[in-house]
């Protein structure tokens, strides 16, 4: 034991005492590799758990799976050498690996001759296993970055793109290189969107997130691209930047658009299967008044000739009144086949339409003994295609009209009040016919629902009637708890 | 002439136009707005000839027809536009008058029908 020999100062026994708790392994060895010293970490770090005392013994009887490669080290530098390893694989008798950092350097007697060497190691396994596992994650989410559907993007404050993905260039347009290269947001961002825009930093400032928000990016290209955004604010090397996530939405406004054209279609093939119907309807009640016209002016001849003064007035009342009766339904019907064009909303009043719809199927309601009341209590003005909502109400009527008819004492009733809430109106229409029961009473408006004979009804009034209502921002609903058939129609009022 | 012509309208100014034409063939009229009342005259007395409006709410003109017991010649006046689509196509429609109609043709077709059904 060399070192027992050596003079020690209390400098040494500093050292040695630094040496000993240094994180770092260390141990001397002699020209034998055999132990002449170590410190603690040196046993710990080994994961030496004998109780043996190491020193004298042969570094080689105390680790034999010691590889060749590091015994050729250690004859390298007991033959004066030094060497480094900043990372090496050392793999134990029991199978598991360590990863050490090393340095293997001779140490010299006074004689200048090599006496040993001195190795210092470190295990790194821990910070390797933990930079093995970062590296894992950062390929797993570089992976969901370049391979998302979702376009992801991050750019500073003013708008500079920092990283984009390749969905989110996809839907732009551009290159890497040219996104990279200095393009912003605001380049591609219509200026119609700038009044939103505020809102979304304003909702960034304040609660550190913004969207989801809907809005059109310019592609290189020049086509607009509907997208939904929503983001929020990381700190990014000291400055605070945003992270976006962007839907392209090109799919789903194609299918919304569709969706609208197969409604507007549906409302354009009710509308002239309704006109068709009340066709029919209208001829018949134009036809009666002039069989009444015609038939009274046949008599009149005999009542002139006989100088019945009483026949004449009574035929004279009578044309007069039947005329009145058919030019009133002749009005009704040009108003509803007035051309409907684009944009056909126009301010109409509440009683208005009512007394539209009740001149188009008013006649067949009343010649067929229905008693019709109209209880108008509104002033009331909407917003609306007159043609469409005088659909809505002849649908009502009509269904009424067949819903009241086997009655004893058949009627129809149509309320008109402000309400429920200001700045609304509520229409009731109501028959005498039996109240509808619950189960059946959101199924009605189901399009192809109906209770009518077969070929009595397209089945499709009610469903298109709803959609009206409800493209005009409204309802229409028919009520169970009412103690007959009640349909209830509410509209927002036209702002004065 | 014998027997009374029937005439059914829900309209009760048909009923009388109808009924003023028809009483120029020298036969007696009876007018009804409720088709049940018709039929129950129908039934009790001796008719020459039924004009029947179609569209009715209590019963349509078809329905009166399955209901009569008797085989008398039943006019149809309809001002349904595809009323004359009725003729020759049901049995026991003797004839179909289309609203509006001329006096003169109602006229001739009563006289027609009741000579020749009896």
């Amino acid at each position: 034991m060399k070192h027992v020999s050596l003079p020690i100062s209390a400098t040494h026994r500093l050292f040695a005492e630094v040496v000993r708790t240094l994180p770092l392994a260390a141990a001397v060895f002699d020209r034998d590799m055999k132990y002449i010293a170590h410190n603690d970490s040196w046993v710990t770090t080994h994961g030496y758990h004998d109780d043996r005392e190491l020193i004298g013994r042969s570094h080689y009887e105390v680790f034999p799976e010691i590889p060749e490669a590091w015994r050729d080290i250690h004859r390298r530098c007991l033959a004066g050498a030094t060497e480094r390893r900043d990372l090496d694989v050392f793999v134990r008798a029991d199978g598991g690996e360590e990863f050490l950092r090393w340095v293997v350097a001779p140490w010299r007697e006074a004689d200048e001759s090599v006496g040993g060497v001195v190795i210092y190691a470190e295990n790194i396994t821990e910070q390797i296993q933990t930079q093995r596992r970062l590296g894992e994650r950062e390929s797993l989410i570089r992976d969901l970055f370049e391979r998302s559907t979702v376009g992801l993007n991050l750019c500073t404050l003013e708008g500079l793109w920092l990283e984009s993905n390749p969905a989110f260039l996809d839907i732009i347009g551009y290159s890497r290189e040219e996104a990279d290269g200095g393009l912003t947001y605001w380049q591609l961002t219509p200026r119609k969107y700038d009044a939103d825009e505020a809102a979304q930093i304003e909702s960034l400032r304040t609660t550190g997130r913004y969207g989801p928000y809907e809005k059109e990016f310019i592609r290189k290209d020049g086509r607009p691209v509907p997208v939904r955004l929503n983001g929020f604010l990381v700190e990014r090397n000291g400055t605070q930047c945003i992270w976006s996530l962007i839907e392209d939405l090109t799919g789903q406004r194609a299918l919304e658009a569709r969706i609208e054209e197969e409604r507007l279609k549906a409302i354009h093939a009710s509308k002239l299967a309704m006109v068709g119907e009340m066709a029919a309807g209208i001829a018949h009640e134009i036809n009666n008044p002039l069989s009444i016209i015609g038939g009274y002016a046949y008599t009149l001849r005999g009542a002139i000739a006989r100088g019945d003064t009483g026949a004449v007035q009574e035929a004279l009342d009578a044309i007069t009144e039947a005329t009145e009766r058919a030019g009133k339904i002749v009005h009704g019907l040009r108003k509803f086949s007035r051309q409907s064009g684009g944009d056909a909303r126009a301010e109409v009043g509440v009683d208005e339409v009512i007394a539209d719809a009740l001149n188009l199927c008013g006649a067949r309601v009343r010649t067929r003994g229905v008693s019709v009341t109209r209880d108008i209590r509104t002033t009331a003005r909407i917003e609306a295609d007159a043609i469409e909502m005088s659909q809505v109400f002849v649908n009502l009527l009509n269904n009424a009209f067949d819903a009241a008819g086997p009655s004893t004492e058949p009627w129809i009733r149509v309320t008109a009040t402000d309400g429920p809430e200001p700045g609304w109106v509520t229409v009731l229409v109501e028959d005498s016919g039996p109240r509808i029961p619950p189960e059946v009473a959101e199924r009605i408006f189901r399009p192809f629902f109906t209770t009518k004979k077969v070929g009595e009804g397209t089945g499709l009034g009610l469903s298109i009637s709803r959609s009206i209502v409800e493209s005009h921002g409204g309802t229409l609903t028919c009520d169970p708890g009412a103690p007959s058939t009640r349909f209830v129609v509410r509209l927002p009022a036209a702002t004065p | 002439m014998s027997g009374v012509i029937v005439c059914i309208d829900d309209e009760p100014a048909i009923c009388r136009i109808l009924g003023s034409v028809l009483r120029e063939t020298g036969a007696s009229v009876e007018t009804f707005t409720d088709p049940h009342e018709a039929l129950r005259f129908i039934r009790d007395n001796d008719v020459a000839a039924v004009v029947c409006d179609h569209r009715m709410p209590a019963l349509s003109g078809l329905e009166v027809l399955e209901r009569m017991e008797k085989c008398i010649p039943f006019l149809v006046v309809s001002g349904d536009l595809d009323a004359a689509e009725l003729t020759g196509r049901v049995p026991g429609v003797t004839a179909v008058l289309p609203k509006p109609f001329h006096p003169a043709r109602l006229l001739e077709l009563a006289r027609l029908h009741m000579q020749g059904g009896g």
